[in-house]
């Protein structure tokens, strides 16, 4: 275990696995054993500031996809996600120090389903939610709204 | 109104900064990422640096499945220096942020002036109360599961359970015996129930939490230190603890511990057992246990939080909404709830000629 190589985790920008500005590390402990097994980067202002971008750059077209476009995004990403079902479950419990069988059951398992959850619902979405007419209006209390 | 149509288009907030902690990692940043990017924000995400390995993986499956670029955005980090900036960034329109409650204030400091849109999912310290006439059998196996699923660390774990006088001891006994039966060990095992605390640090303010019990006249009945199973011995373990004698009203009782401690008292009514559910700064989730469904449901009633159950605990459906009242948070996320929460709904009025 000791042998092990450390896994430098990188973020994730703009489509790009990066390196951070800071230089600076953390190390990530295995909470049963105490030992560290992958180095976290301490990432700073400069880091945050470039993924804002990339999220603010990206915004206007993945704003203008459908919802049932984006549904099917999500459903692609739970479907990769249920390949690596115990993948999930053994790197997480191994970070957090959890009982693999609650590890599978929670954060594999439910990880799936709330992409496959949100696709559904998002996919019965309309872009124009609603369409009514309403009806007159009748009590005053709602003509004052309305006159403010 | 009839000589108009109105209609209602459901918008993007903008770029949205969703931060998740250690707990239930990759379950809790999905839980805001599929709603968030399914309305057509995007993000970047902020996990815990305890915790970043399953974010990195989500990150990995991200990019095979050729998601746009920039549409899903993570910077790893810690508070001050990845999430304080986050949250504080102009472009930055919407916070999602599941944690403590003192790091939740300073988030809702820093978004609040900035008129973000805000929602604080935070701790709690939540009541399971048992009534003399439940099932036993069924509700001394839950309410441990309440106490101590994830070594306590959920933030709707119930730690401060609530007996009916008459049942007082024969719950008391049972439940201890229930948590002595537990086994605390091997992660990796699939017959381990309790596995490590998330952090040295953290297991330190725990059993100083159970310190402090002794100091208010608690009587430790099980655990109260660490434990350290074998081949396990640097890691960061603790055996569970249950504490009687505490008053209500002490720290330990209404203090969030976030481990594996439980505190049991004495309740001679449903009035009084209410009054001592709602005796504290948060109000997320509690859970009723009785036969008599009727009273379970007037006893949730009663309770200030934002969900409760009747003979179970964490029974959860993605339609329901999910939050907590009091200090526990603001907003809520769940099915339409987290659909309206990463949405702006705008209304067009169009005038019939």
């Amino acid at each position: 275990m000791a042998s092990e190589a450390v896994l430098d985790l990188m973020n994730y920008i703009g489509g790009e696995f990066v390196g951070h500005s800071t230089g600076k590390w953390l190390d990530v402990l295995e909470p049963s054993t105490g030992l560290g097994f992958a180095r976290v980067p301490l990432s700073g202002q400069e880091d945050v500031g470039a993924a804002v971008e990339a999220a603010h750059s990206a915004g206007s077209d993945w704003g203008s996809l459908s919802h049932a476009e984006r549904s099917a995004w999500l459903d692609r990403i739970a479907d990769a996600l249920e390949e690596r079902h115990e993948e999930i479950a053994a790197l997480e419990s191994r970070d957090t120090g959890k009982p693999i069988s609650l590890a599978r059951a929670i954060d594999a398992e439910r990880s799936v389903a709330n992409f496959r959850f949100f696709a559904g619902l998002v996919g019965s979405t309309g872009r124009s939610c609603s369409r009514w007419t309403m009806p007159p209006i009748t009590s005053s209390a709602s003509q004052w709204a309305l006159a403010r | 109104m009839d000589d108009a149509t109105n209609y209602v288009v459901s918008k993007p907030v903008g770029v949205g900064a969703l931060i998740t902690p250690w707990n239930l990692p990759l379950y809790l940043l999905s839980w805001k990422v599929a709603p968030a990017i399914g309305m057509g924000n995007t993000v970047v995400c902020k996990p815990s640096e305890l915790t970043p390995m399953t974010a990195d993986l989500l990150m990995r499956v991200i990019d095979e499945v050729g998601l746009p670029p920039g549409v899903v955005n993570l910077v790893h980090g810690d508070g001050a220096g990845a999430g304080a900036p986050l949250v504080a960034h102009p472009e930055v329109r919407l916070v999602s942020f599941t944690g403590g409650t003192s790091t939740g204030e300073r988030v809702a400091a820093s978004a609040a002036p900035a008129f973000k849109k805000l929602s604080l999912e935070l701790g709690g310290k939540n009541a399971s109360i048992v009534f003399a006439d439940c099932d036993m059998g069924k509700t001394v196996p839950g309410v441990v599961r309440a106490g101590f699923l994830n070594q306590g660390q959920v933030c709707l774990c119930g730690s401060r359970i609530l007996i009916e006088d008459s049942a007082y001891e024969e719950f008391r006994d049972r439940f201890i015996e229930e948590v002595e039966g537990m086994r605390v060990g091997d992660p990796s095992d699939v017959s381990t129930d309790l596995g490590a605390l998330i952090s040295e640090q953290h297991r330190e303010k725990v059993l100083g939490y159970v310190d402090l019990a002794r100091e208010e006249g608690g009587r430790v009945l099980t655990g109260g230190s660490p434990c350290l199973p074998s081949g396990f011995e640097n890691g960061f373990w603790m055996a569970p603890t249950v504490i009687e004698g505490l008053d209500i009203g002490s720290r330990c009782a209404t203090e969030e511990i976030f481990g594996p401690v439980v505190t049991l008292h004495r309740f001679s009514s449903e009035e009084e057992a209410v009054a001592m559910a709602n005796n504290t700064r948060y109000g997320l989730a509690g859970s009723v246990w009785t036969s008599d469904l009727e009273r379970g449901r007037r006893v949730c009633e009663a309770m200030d939080t934002g969900m409760a159950w009747v003979n179970a605990w964490l029974h959860r459906d993605l339609r329901v909404p999910f939050g907590g009242v009091k200090d526990s948070g603001v907003g809520r996320e769940g099915g339409r709830w987290s659909l309206g929460f990463f949405s702006e709904p705008m209304n067009v009025c169009v005038k019939h000629e």
